[in-house]
């Protein structure tokens, strides 16, 4: 063995046991560090709280308390975010003034345009309840984000923002962060706050491709939207197993009349998937005057369907009496 | 003389090519941890910021896919109500759990029909995938939610088969009846599933030691060490395990387990592949490398992630014997399925796994701890016959060590900078003992263990073994 490889075997040895033993001792100082200022920051935080509801309660012009001026920024965005997930119309309006006047949007702003994808992503979920200009500009321009996720956050917020309707329906037809089911919460406002331009989204649904038309069926199935039942049972139609299934679950969750034509129907549909999913629906939902078609599926020849079939009757003869929210008039139709 | 002279001459060439050999696998096994953990503190500093749980139920409620909850169980009469009662619990919007009582010989069946009034259901004539017969199917009249099979003793993989018969929902998760998942585990998990669509077929999450962890209604209410030195350096490894490299295999979609302990599949691609593999004791490991396999020859997008938050505390054992068997178990699953894949080996078809998963695996878990059991052999025998220096020997030894303890320590900081699930900084100071320790003993004993695997999957042997049972510590 040379006397050079051995040196270096030394060295590189040596060196990785320092690196070792600094990086436990930097772990362990670290923690302790964080110990030593965990539970004061509990404290402040829970002052804070306290300081901010009061606010929320008073003048929201008022002198801000030093509670709020003192607390650093992280942890202030996370009480704002927390509190904003439970308060709703006015007092949404006041945290959101509270914020601004405690700089909240500016550091915002500056970690939506950070180097780290899940920062930006987090800061433009929080930027969303903010109605400012500024706001409204640092979201239009993370709808050019390379990640995905920023973009689907971005358009979120975009919906209901006064000028951005030409914008968010170009965005809506091509961007492909779109069409995740991480965009769900765009769909979903975009069918509550601007249902008629929703409507107008569902019209061109052909030319939007499978993911964002089961999107958009699960959205307009939970916003309400009963005017575009026909069309939805139109799609119980489509060529596309998936498409079928869902156009059926949101006519049934819109407790639309609807929804049985067309759940007799894809009980005799030719993909044995499709069957196999109304037999669990049938069963799932307690649609009790469906069960002829599960005593129909007992000969179907996948085996699949079989086993869901009798899966569902055996639910439903769990539930002795049809639920009050059973959707199903009593004859079936 | 000559004959003499020629030994001698022939006992140094080797000494020194056998030196050189063991040194380049020790540096190849340890640069290759030294990058994997690179790369994990890199995905870790990029990724997304952790919603809190209240957050991800919000943005999940209306849209995470439906979820059966699978839990094989052979002889849990310990810790199967207790489990059980936690996975009821758990924030999830629409779940079922299926326990799948393996012919436990214990009373766990009577346990859980008492505990949660099972009612027989009628019996299930065919099923997509083969298993041992199925005795009776119960559902619980208390929580209908809970459904109980069962069956004859066909292993664990068998069990699992027989769930995922029963499974109608899109995905299922595969948990063992000796742990406790976080309440938010689901959740965090299907994240990935709902972000990845169609494409992700599996997702694991972390495991960690539950033992030395205060146990109340079924959840961990308080973190802690275990008291017991072979469960604290199994802490140390599972930390280590799963922090690291899953995350950085992960990400070059190079991923080639997910933990049996908690995994969660989309039970369409299972089916498939044709569900676990009832003739290794590897099942968790063979259906990922299987599930690699299939669909890449089918030319299909798929990926199987990993996400450390989801953690799942589990019971390890606290008797040498204990946890010999279940190593040897491990070693033999992993050569079984290693053997069955092997084609896989390189090739630029199988993408991340051909060309850095399987490889991987093959040099840290298979190659790497035999060649390092045979240097502690060799090598002192060289130096006694003056093959090699002293000093090479003494680097040799103290590197080894030292690449060790230097991944354990780096593994603490993920530990440190994401999950923090160790409370206190009494915990954190004698883990980085154990990740120091855990080198000088154990790894030897475990270099043992690999070695009896080998021994096993060499004679062909079967089964799982036995192994004691503990209780959760109650709080």
């Amino acid at each position: 063995m040379s006397e050079g490889l051995l040196q270096l075997l030394w060295s590189g040895t040596l060196l990785l046991l320092l690196l070792a033993l600094s990086t436990a001792l930097g772990v362990v100082l670290h923690r302790l560090a964080i110990e030593l200022r965990v539970q004061p920051m509990k404290q402040r935080m829970e002052a804070a709280r306290r300081a901010l509801l009061v606010q929320l309660g008073g003048d929201p012009a008022a002198r801000l308390p030093p509670e709020l001026l003192e607390l650093p920024m992280p942890e202030l965005a996370e009480l704002v975010d927390d509190l904003g997930q439970v308060v709703r119309g006015e007092a949404a309006m006041r945290l959101c003034r509270i914020g601004e006047r405690l700089g909240l949007i500016e550091w915002l702003v500056a970690r939506a345009r950070s180097m780290r994808a899940g920062v930006r992503t987090e800061a433009v979920r929080r930027l969303l309840p903010f109605p400012a200009a500024e706001v409204t500009a640092v979201l239009v321009e993370r709808l050019a984000d390379p990640d995905f996720r920023v973009r689907a956050a971005a358009a979120a917020g975009l919906v209901g923002r006064a000028g951005q309707e030409h914008r968010l329906a170009h965005a809506a037809r091509t961007d492909p962060a779109l069409a995740r089911p991480a965009a769900f919460p765009f769909w979903l406002r975009l069918a509550e706050r601007l249902p008629e331009r929703f409507g107008e989204r569902f019209a061109e649904r052909r030319e939007l491709g499978t993911e964002r038309l089961v999107l958009m069926l699960r959205a307009a199935a939970e916003a309400g939207l009963v005017q575009l039942a026909p069309a939805m049972a139109e799609e119980t139609r489509a060529s596309i197993p998936r498409v079928r299934l869902e156009a059926v679950r949101a006519l049934l969750d819109l407790r639309h009349p609807l929804a049985f034509e067309a759940l007799r129907r894809l009980a005799g549909d030719p993909d044995p998937g499709v069957r196999a999913d109304i037999a669990t629906l049938i069963g799932r939902r307690g649609l009790h005057a469906f069960a002829s078609l599960l005593e129909e599926m007992r000969d179907d020849p996948s085996a699949a369907v079989r086993l869901r079939a009798q899966e569902a009757r055996l639910r439903l003869r769990r539930r002795e009496a049809p639920p009050a929210s059973d959707p199903v008039p009593a004859d079936g139709r | 003389m000559i004959e003499a002279g020629f030994f001698w001459i022939t006992v140094q060439s080797l000494g020194h090519w056998v030196g050189l050999a063991v040194l380049t696998v020790t540096l190849g096994q340890g640069l290759l941890h030294l990058a994997l953990l690179a790369v994990a503190l890199m995905v870790m500093a990029v990724r997304a910021a952790l919603p809190p749980a209240r957050r991800l139920w919000s943005d999940l409620v209306d849209i995470a896919p439906s979820l059966t909850i699978l839990v094989p169980a052979h002889n849990e009469e310990l810790t199967v109500e207790e489990a059980v009662r936690a996975l009821l619990s758990l924030q999830y919007p629409d779940f079922e759990v299926i326990v799948v009582n393996d012919g436990s010989e214990d009373t766990t069946l009577d346990r859980l029909r008492n505990r949660f009034s099972l009612e027989p259901e009628p019996l299930q004539e065919e099923g997509l995938l083969p298993h041992a017969p199925v005795r009776a199917v119960y559902r619980s009249r208390e929580v209908p939610r809970l459904r109980v099979i069962d069956k004859e003793r066909g292993g664990k993989a068998d069990a699992l088969n027989a769930g995922i018969n029963l499974v109608e929902t899109e995905l299922f998760c595969a948990v063992d009846a000796d742990s406790i998942l976080e309440p938010d585990a689901l959740l965090r998990a299907v994240q990935l599933f709902v972000e990845g669509g169609e494409r992700t077929v599996a997702v694991g999450g972390t495991v960690r030691v539950a033992n030395g962890c205060r146990v109340r209604g079924g959840r961990v209410v308080e973190v802690g060490l275990p008291r017991h030195p072979l469960a604290i350096l199994q802490a140390m490894e599972y930390l280590r395990a799963f922090s690291m490299a899953r995350l950085a295999l992960a990400w070059f979609g190079a991923l080639f387990i997910v933990s049996g302990a908690f995994g969660i599949f989309r039970r369409a691609a299972v089916v498939e592949i044709g569900g676990y593999d009832t003739a290794t004791v590897g099942e968790d490991l063979e259906l990922v490398l299987r599930l690699h396999r299939t669909l890449s020859e089918r030319g299909r997008e798929f990926e199987i992630r990993y996400v450390p938050e989801p953690v799942c505390w589990t019971q390890v054992p606290e008797r040498v014997a204990d946890l010999a068997r279940q190593r040897i178990r491990w070693h033999r699953g992993a050569l079984e399925s290693v053997a069955r894949h092997a084609a896989m080996l390189g090739r630029w078809r199988y993408r991340g796994m051909g060309l850095l998963g399987l490889p991987s695996l093959v040099l840290i878990d298979l190659v790497g701890p035999l060649v390092e059991a045979a240097g502690y052999v060799l090598m002192p025998a060289f130096w006694l016959l003056d093959a090699i220096d002293g000093g090479f020997l003494l680097a040799w030894l103290l590197l080894t060590v030292t690449f060790g303890a230097a991944i354990s320590a780096g593994s603490l900081i993920l530990e440190e900078l994401e999950l923090r699930r160790y409370p206190r900084v009494r915990h954190l100071a004698i883990l980085v003992a154990a990740a120091f320790l855990e080198n000088i003993g154990y790894r030897q004993l475990h270099n043992l263990w690999r070695i009896l695997g080998h021994l096993h999957y060499l004679r062909g042997a079967r089964g799982w073994g036995g192994r004691t049972r503990m209780a959760f510590r109650s709080g």
